[in-house]
Parts: C-alpha cells; structure tokens; sequence
C-alpha cells in the first residue's frame, strides 16, 4: 500500500469487495458514523453489502461531540430514523482536545458539571452510559478512540469489524496509518487489526483509496442524503478538500474556526462561552500567534532550547510534560542519526528537522505524539535529497560565519 | 434619555477640509484594495452617511479608510473636499485607541445562508448581472457563484475534480473516461 499500485477495477466496486470480506471475517460489523462525507460513503456501502448478504439492520455508531452543527445532528437523526439502521448515538461525557486555549487544553463535551453550557441540548436518541466507563470524574473522561474499544466489547459483540471513513488523500498523517509496513505484511491491506480494552477485531477501511470527487461522485450517482454543512461550508468558499465536520477545537479543525460564525451562527453563539479561546482562535488561528505559518520571532540573545522551553512553558504543566516529551523524541531520533547542528530554517536532509518545526509544535501544544516530519531517503528520491543537503550546508555555513 | 440626544457627538457633525485631519499611527485595522473600492463605490452610491471621529487634536479615532478615499477625485468633487466629521472630546490616548478598536470590531458576520438567500434575490428577482455585482458590492465572481448555487453537491464534485490528484492525476483521469469512480489502489 505504500506505493500506489492501481487495478483496473474502480474504487467503488473495490469497496463493496473490501465490506464483503469483512463480514466473513468478524462476527459484528459496526459502522463508524460521523455524520461525515467520508461516513457518508462507508455508510452506504455497508448497509448495500448488508442487504446483499441478509444482514440487516446494521450496526451503527456515533459520537456525538456536542459542539456540532444542527444540520449534522438532523442528518444523522435521518440515518438513525431508517429501518435498516441499528445506530448507537452516544451522548457520553469525553474528553476532547482544545488547542485554541493554554489555559483549558481539554473541554468535555456532555460533561454533567457543565449542562448549563451545552452548545445543544442532548438528542433524546442520545445513549449517555456505558458499562465499564466512568465519565462522572473528569479525570477518569477518555477520548474517542479509547471509547471504541468499550463500546463494542467483545463479550456481547465477539470480534468487531469498525467500518471507517479514513481516506489516504485525507491527511498525510492518516495516510501513514493506512500505508504502515505492516499493512503491506497483511493479507487484508486494508484492516488494521486492534485488541484493546476488552475487545478485539480490525478497523476496516474500505475506503481508503477513494478521492474527494469520488466521495462526491457516489452520492450524486446513487442519491445518498448527505450532511448539509459541506453545501454550506462550499458556500462560505472552503476547498472541497478542506471541509470537515469534525470538533472544532482540535490543531488542525481550528485553522478552520472561522467557518462557524459563517455557517453555523446558532451554534456559535453558544460555542464562543463553551470553551476558553474560541473567539481568540476564530480571529487569530491562522497567524504566528497559534503557530501558524510564520512563528513568533527568537530573540537573538537566547539560545533554541531555551527559547521553545520558554513557549512550552505557557501550557498547562501536565501538557507541557507531553510536548516536552514529544520534543524529546523528536531530537533524540535526529542525533541517533547525525551529530549535525538542528537549524532554524533548512531542514536536515537525513533526519527531517528544524527548529521551526519543533518551535510550532511548542506553540500549538500536541497531544497526538506527532510523528516526526518524513525524511527523504537518498536512494529514494536523490534530486529531492541533494537539494535538501545544499539548503543545509549553506544555512549552516551562515550560521557559524 | 431624549434630553441628553444634544449632547452626543453624533449631534455636532462638522464638515471640514480634509486636509486638516491626520491619521493615527496605531491603527490595526486593514482593508485590502477591493473593499477600498468597495467604500468608494459606497460613498458614490449613497453618498456621505457616516462622520469620520476624530480628536480635538484632528487625529483620526475611526474612518481612515473613509478618509483616504476622501482624497480620490471623484469623491473630492462630491463636497468639494469637506468630510463630515464628529469630535470625541477631553479623551487620553488610551481611551483613544480602544474607541478605534471598538468603532472596528463591534460588528459581526454575514451569514452564508442569509447571503445565499440575498444573492438569488438580486439575481433573479432584480436581474443584476455578475458585472455590475462585482462593481457594487465588491465580489469576485468565484463568490457569487458559490452564493447563487447555494451550494450544491453536484458542484463541490466539480471543484474537486478540478483540485486534481497529485501525481496520477493523468492516470486517473484516463481511467474516468470510462468509469465514475477512479481506480483503485493497492
């Protein structure tokens, strides 16, 4: 999977394949809906493949994440209405990252303690327990993938085949999940096999190879509903490749923030008191003060390691820990590999790194152990690598004259 | 209330040269050359409807860009060079430059929705073509599309098949002469 070989076979049909060698292999299949376009896709390809096989109605569930548009709430009230659909629409207090604040790295949607300032009130579809999960203390709140596990724990399920809407083109880092070498190692390229917290099975992502404008092309041709927010978000004149539906609050969702005031006024209202920042980073998530593009200048006077210890110092001390130690892993991985100096600007050619890049990464907070930016080996892409080491060579020289 | 509408600035609009106004040296907010002439076009069409604020000193607190249009020609014509101007009166630099900030930030959005609505109104209803749109409220075609066609998934198809596939993009799209989907890969 690395390498793109294609088929002759179109996506579409491939997908359909893909589903049905899922349903042989697990005892439950569930779908991974989130209301998403993507979700959209998986969705239908399933419940197609389900009716095919007999297997109806089909497991579905979703996350509800409270700060969400209305109309993805009303798509996915039309999906849950449907007779051939068995959705768990959880409404369970979770964790979730918020990077437009320093002050509150995480918010909880659907937290008891904090009713008064739901951004919508809680469907009445909503599921607000799950057995083995203590969402009462805010310590003991998980975040989504952990949840999955509990949610469809094999005792009552047997092994789970997740359905999910994850696409390579999507985002480089969710290319990397789908194209790891061990994919290439597995007969099923594309299931990912998990064992976690009581339940076991594979995510399942029949969709990996699909492109914007196929997942545009399906609902077109077959008359999908589908989510209204991309109408509206394509209105307000996001690239189709850059509209999500995803919680705002995150690293890469917020450079988007701005789209709600546009496109979803009624539940802006409510998110702007909802979590710290938001207003902040509707206005400013694009420019150096997030980290963004341009990073704040290092006073000359400070040395790199101090300056970003200074930056990283303005999380919360349990962030700060886990930046730090993302940091950490990062320029321990560089010098196991060279004695070279990192520098500011060129990025070594063998290890990837600058200090821009750990500075942003200082500035946004990081919670996801980000993996360290690709480099380019010589004898896969030599032009590409050569280049790389002239940029290097000449800040370097720079820098010591 | 209505006893004190004497005392409010808006109750002394003076017109001035404006030669005599200097602007700030602090002021944050910038407005990009399209919506310059969209102010232009403004002044224009409905002519002089907001003072600029000024200082006892004549320095500008809010309306710079209403002032540096002030100085194109034909808006200069219009009142032979005056500007309207209203005085806050007896406030420091501090109170100064938060009253810019707040003249410029204390405004909100336009919805996509409502503006989609406003769009096919003006279209199909008053029969306003893209030319003089773009000339009176300062769009771009692109935005007038997307607004008119509300839009409509058939048309994010479009905009991602033209947004392309990297390097197979050839490859793909010979594939697609014959199929809806591209290929699939392994």
């Amino acid at each position: 999977m690395g390498k793109k070989l294609y088929t002759t076979v179109d996506v579409y049909t491939r997908a359909l394949e893909r589903v049905e060698q899922a349903f042989k292999l697990f005892d439950t299949i569930s779908v991974g809906f989130s209301g998403g376009k993507d979700s959209t896709a998986v969705l239908n390809i399933t419940l197609e493949v389900a009716k095919h096989l007999n297997k109806l109605p089909l497991n579905v569930y979703f996350w509800d994440e409270e700060a969400i548009p209305y109309e993805t709430e009303h798509y996915v009230r039309r999906v849950y209405n449907l007779e051939e659909i068995d959705m768990d629409w959880f409404t369970v207090p979770i964790k979730h990252r918020n990077a437009c604040s320093t002050k509150q790295p995480y918010w909880f949607p659907w937290a008891e303690e904090e009713k008064d300032l739901w951004v919508r009130p809680k469907p009445v579809e909503g599921i607000s327990k799950i057995e083995g999960y203590n969402s009462d203390d805010p310590n003991s709140r998980l975040m989504i993938p952990d949840l999955d596990a509990l949610s469809r724990p094999t005792k009552k399920y047997g092994t789970v085949g997740r359905v999910m809407g994850i696409r390579a083109d999507e985002s480089l880092s969710r290319f990397l999940q789908v194209s790891s070498r061990a994919a290439e190692m597995r007969e099923f390229n594309y299931i990912i096999p998990f064992q976690d917290k009581g339940a076991s099975g594979g995510k399942v992502l029949p969709i990996y190879d699909w492109t914007t404008a196929d997942i545009w092309t399906a609902p077109i041709k077959y008359g999908w509903d589908t989510n209204e927010c991309y109408e509206l978000e394509q209105m307000a004149g996001i690239s189709p490749s850059a509209q999500r539906i995803a919680p705002p609050f995150g690293e890469e969702p917020m450079q988007k923030l701005w789209r709600f005031p546009l496109c979803y006024p009624d539940v802006w209202e409510k998110m702007v008191d909802r979590v710290d920042g938001a207003r902040t980073a509707a206005r400013y998530s694009t420019t150096e003060l997030y980290g963004f593009n341009k990073t704040i200048e290092k006073p000359a006077e400070m040395e790199w390691e101090e300056f970003i210890l200074t930056q990283v110092q303005k999380h919360k001390p349990q962030m700060q820990l886990e930046i730090i130690t993302n940091i950490q892993r990062w320029m321990n991985a560089h010098y196991s590999k060279t004695s070279d100096p990192i520098l500011h600007k060129a990025i070594h050619p063998d290890t990837g790194l600058n200090w821009d890049m750990i500075l942003k990464v200082a500035i946004r907070g990081n919670t996801k152990g980000r993996r360290m930016p690709k480099a380019i080996t010589k004898h896969r892409d030599l032009e590409e690598w050569n280049k790389r080491k002239a940029r290097y060579d000449k800040e370097l020289q720079e820098s010591t004259n | 209330m209505t006893k004190n509408y004497k005392n409010q600035p808006i109750s002394d609009v003076q017109w001035i040269d404006r030669e005599e106004l200097f602007s700030n040296t602090y002021n944050p907010n910038k407005v990009a050359p399209p919506e310059l002439k969209l102010l232009k076009e403004s002044i224009l069409n409905s002519g002089w409807t907001q003072p600029i604020v000024i200082r006892e000193s004549k320095e500008i607190v809010d309306g710079f860009h209403r002032w540096t249009v002030s100085g194109h020609k034909e808006i200069k014509e219009l009142t032979g060079g005056l500007v309207p101007v209203v005085v806050l009166k007896e406030i420091g630099e501090d109170e100064q430059i938060m009253a810019t900030i707040r003249h410029n930030r204390a405004r909100g959005q336009h919805g996509v929705r409502p503006m989609a609505v406003i769009m096919q109104k003006l279209k199909d209803d008053h029969k306003l073509d893209n030319d003089k749109l773009n000339k009176l409220l300062g769009m771009e075609d692109e935005e007038i599309r997307r607004l008119y066609e509300a839009g409509s998934i058939e048309l994010i198809k479009e905009l991602a098949e033209s947004g392309g596939a990297g390097k197979n993009v050839e490859h793909i799209k010979k594939f697609k002469e014959n199929n809806d989907f591209s290929p699939s890969w392994d």
